[in-house]
């Protein structure tokens, strides 16, 4: 027995310890654009289809599909669930099962296409006329050493979102978003106090706590990493970030105004604001939508306004979401699947007939019609788009007033590029930190992630 | 006990030899096999045609489905890790080979002391909490003589709630806010509310709290077989002798549990130095990563990083750690499980 039990724990050990299993095919697509011809049979599979709880959106999902088929019958289009999931992105790729077209979110694109994990698709953008119209500031996101990886098909600055209804409970005024970090913490503070829902609520996990403390440091007037190239360096330690930290410290043991739970998941977060247990939080200005479709908030409880901006504040952290091409799609998958991110989100910019059909079914549908977002196209295209589906807009745009003002005032702040993610991750830790005990030396906590950081960028 | 965290991995195989030798240790009948086939006067060369005769191609047959099943399943993934951890690759373009660098990148991560440590802390815990518990329920169980399958049945009960649901369920229980369960209940006598999972120094106990409830049932079980297994005439030669109840616990049932013991805490070690679903799903490594595992570390390098060479580095080297801590573990206790 007892050599057996060796053996067998040896191999059980090897076994367990080994749960990375990866069996990749290097199989590269040839992604010439030239080679490509629109007219041969492809097969592509599209992902982003809505679950069947979310019936509404799958129902006009399908439909768009449909349509696009009928458009370029040559196309097969397959459709997966999959959505912009970091984890299984990987295992994806490693399997060789990335769907032909995929959205990912800005805050990801960069370290992408570090990897080499996406196709490059500068050639086809160039020869095509929509495509080539993009909105110059957000398709930056998306390049690298001047090729473009992605199509930018939404895109939002940081915000900080409110409810009006318990604004109004607590005497406040739900058309005023916060104008200053100042107010921001005044009403943060009241909500508290006369409804007994925090009044401010971040995530904190996953790395969402590092990108909203990012987001406030800009706000209060500092970047995160300075510099370019070979010579990248971490600034944690700046005077923003501290303020940023200072900020939060304030909210939760001075005003009492964040609530107990200091380990929140994004989608903790999303949850609660949605249901009403939050007066504010601080996220992408994309929320509305989730909001009103699968957390049932009330459009019109639903309030938004910028990141307070410091005296020295340099402007709000960017996000959207970027369709990218799987760096295995052949030339005709490539050309295919652009084909596709045309049709569902820019077509309608176009193409007047489309844009009421598409307003008329969600509206049928009951899905939100005109969310205020940064424009993907030119400022031109999106004011005659929202003229064409003008009767059919169902958002309470005018509670977007102050939001969609600072489009034109905000600089939309890119965010840390080497080592994004390893950033946010050090600072989740220290946001936590702050939140959760009440006498967290700031400054030497930032000087700890600031070593910690600098040292992944150099490794890099 | 958090044999549970072996569930993701292949356990399968794990857990199908632990039964296997737990039914082989617990079986009291002498098992001096009787030599049946070994009855041939000389030992005749194995032909080929003799090796058919002798149900050759039969055995063949039965055993290739378990070679592809292992091979595939386990075996080749285990090989293509071991070459990963020498590579860098973006699984599309073929990989580098890139030495030991990633073992390097590894050792430099200022997280990975952190993660030991909070693996260790873990494991002892998970030991000091979830040891204890299924020997005594399974001592309880054995001592009743009505409702006895009931309880065996109510004890098995959590192992049957697919883990992530479990640690959902618990992630509720242990709420911040008075509405949790535990707040709850706590609040109506006047204490709390505590932060269970937002506190740094209770984050790490309530997880193992709750890793031990969802493991308990499947141990109790064993032990119980075990128990079960003891002849009632030791404890009556035992009682005539003058033995009261602890001496017979003493001298009769812990011996004769040994193997058991042994082998349970074994794979008790090996599960719970790889602990990843509860502080993934509870706290995600936080607060201020003291619940980050070596197994959320080497999750992060791959599937947050995409950094595949390092995440195969880090599942070699804790692999070589388990095996070591399994030859010393059997080394120091080869004395007292032989005798």
């Amino acid at each position: 027995m007892q050599r057996r039990t060796v053996l067998s724990s040896a191999v059980l050990t090897a076994t367990a310890a080994f749960g990375l299993s990866a069996c990749s095919k290097s199989k590269t697509g040839t992604q010439k654009a030239a080679d490509a011809d629109p007219k041969a049979p492809v097969t592509i599979t599209i992902s982003g289809r809505p679950t069947p709880d979310n019936a509404a959106s799958l129902k006009s999902f399908n439909a768009k599909v449909e349509a696009f088929k009928k458009k370029y019958p040559n196309v097969t289009a397959k459709t997966t669930e999959d959505k912009w999931d970091a984890q299984t992105f990987q295992a994806k790729i490693a399997a060789g099962t990335l769907p032909t077209i995929m959205g990912v979110p800005f805050t990801d694109i960069q370290s992408l296409i570090g990897r080499g994990q996406v196709a490059d698709l500068t050639d086809y953008l160039a020869k095509d006329d929509v495509l080539s119209e993009l909105n110059a500031d957000t398709s930056k996101i998306a390049k690298k050493n001047g090729k473009s990886y992605g199509v930018v098909t939404a895109a939002y600055t940081m915000a900080i979102s409110y409810n009006r209804a318990l604004y109004k409970k607590a005497g406040l005024d739900p058309d005023t978003p916060p104008g200053s970090w100042d107010d921001l913490y005044n009403n943060t503070v009241a909500i508290s106090q006369k409804t007994g829902t925090p009044g401010l609520v971040i995530a904190t996990t996953d790395n969402v706590g590092g990108w909203i403390a990012t987001t406030m440091s800009y706000g209060f007037g500092s970047l995160a990493q300075q510099g370019s190239g070979d010579s990248v360096k971490a600034t944690l330690t700046s005077d923003g970030m501290k303020q940023a930290l200072q900020f939060l410290q304030k909210v939760r043991w001075q005003g009492n105004a964040f609530g107990r739970n200091i380990l929140q998941s994004n989608d903790d977060n999303s949850k609660a604001f949605g249901a009403n247990r939050a007066g504010h939080v601080i996220n992408g200005g994309d929320l509305y939508s989730r909001m009103i479709t699968q957390f049932g908030m009330k459009p019109d409880d639903y309030g938004i306004g910028p990141i307070p901006q410091a005296d020295n504040g340099l402007g709000a952290l960017g996000g959207g979401t970027v369709q990218i091409i799987s760096p295995k799609a052949s030339a005709n998958e490539t050309l295919a699947g652009l084909n596709w991110i045309k049709f569902n989100s820019l077509q309608q910019y176009f193409d007047k007939d489309l844009a009421v059909s598409n307003a008329k079914a969600s509206v049928a549908d009951k899905l939100p019609v005109g969310v205020p977002i940064l424009p993907v196209l030119s400022d031109k295209l999106n004011e005659q788009y929202l003229g064409w589906i003008k009767e059919y807009i169902n958002v309470p745009r005018d509670h977007f007033d102050t939001y969609v003002e600072s489009f034109s005032s905000l600089p939309i702040v890119p965010e840390p590029a080497v080592k994004g993610q390893e950033t946010y991750a050090s600072l989740d830790s220290v946001v936590q930190a702050v939140l959760g005990r009440k006498n967290a030396d700031i400054a030497a906590l930032l000087e700890k992630a600031q070593k910690d950081v600098q040292g992944q960028i150099d490794a890099a | 006990m958090p044999l549970r965290s072996l569930k993701h991995l292949p356990a399968t195989a794990a857990r199908g030899s632990t039964d296997q030798q737990i039914a082989a240790s617990a079986a009291t009948t002498p098992t001096a096999a009787p030599p049946i086939i070994a009855a041939g006067p000389r030992r005749r060369r194995m032909t080929p045609a003799l090796w058919v005769r002798r149900g050759g191609i039969s055995t063949l047959l039965f055993f290739v489905p378990l070679l592809f099943c292992f091979g595939y399943f386990a075996w080749w993934p285990i090989v293509r890790s071991l070459v990963l951890s020498f590579q860098q690759t973006n699984l599309v373009t073929p990989a580098t080979w890139v030495g030991l660098e990633n073992f390097h990148r590894v050792l430099a991560d200022p997280l990975l002391l952190t993660a030991t440590l909070n693996t260790l802390w873990f494991t002892v815990l998970a030991v000091i909490i979830g040891f204890p518990v299924p020997v005594l329920l399974a001592t309880a169980i054995a001592e009743m003589r009505r409702w006895r399958q009931v309880a065996s049945v109510l004890a098995y009960i959590p192992t049957i709630i697919p883990p992530v649901v479990a640690v959902l369920l618990w992630k509720m229980f242990y709420d911040p806010s008075e509405n949790g369960l535990f707040n709850a209940v706590l609040h109506s006598v006047g204490a709390g509310p505590f932060g269970w999972l937002q506190n740094p120094l209770s984050a790490m106990p309530s997880i193992v709290v709750q890793a031990t409830w969802a493991g308990f049932g499947q141990t109790t079980i064993i032990y119980l077989a075990a128990l079960m297994s003891i002849s009632p005439e030791l404890y009556e030669a035992a009682e005539v002798d003058g033995a009261g109840i602890l001496r017979r616990a003493w001298h009769v049932t812990l011996p004769q549990l040994r193997g058991v013991i042994l082998l349970m805490l074994l794979l008790q070690l090996i599960g719970t130095l790889q602990v990843f679903t509860e502080p993934f799903v509870m706290t995600a490594g936080g607060p201020e990563n003291r619940t980050t595992t070596l197994l959320m570390l080497i999750y992060r390098y791959a599937f947050v990083s995409g950094d595949y060479g390092r995440a195969t580095a880090l599942s070699l080297l804790l692999a070589v750690a388990l095996c070591l801590v399994s030859a010393v573990y059997l080394w120091a206790t080869r004395k007292w499980s032989r005798s």
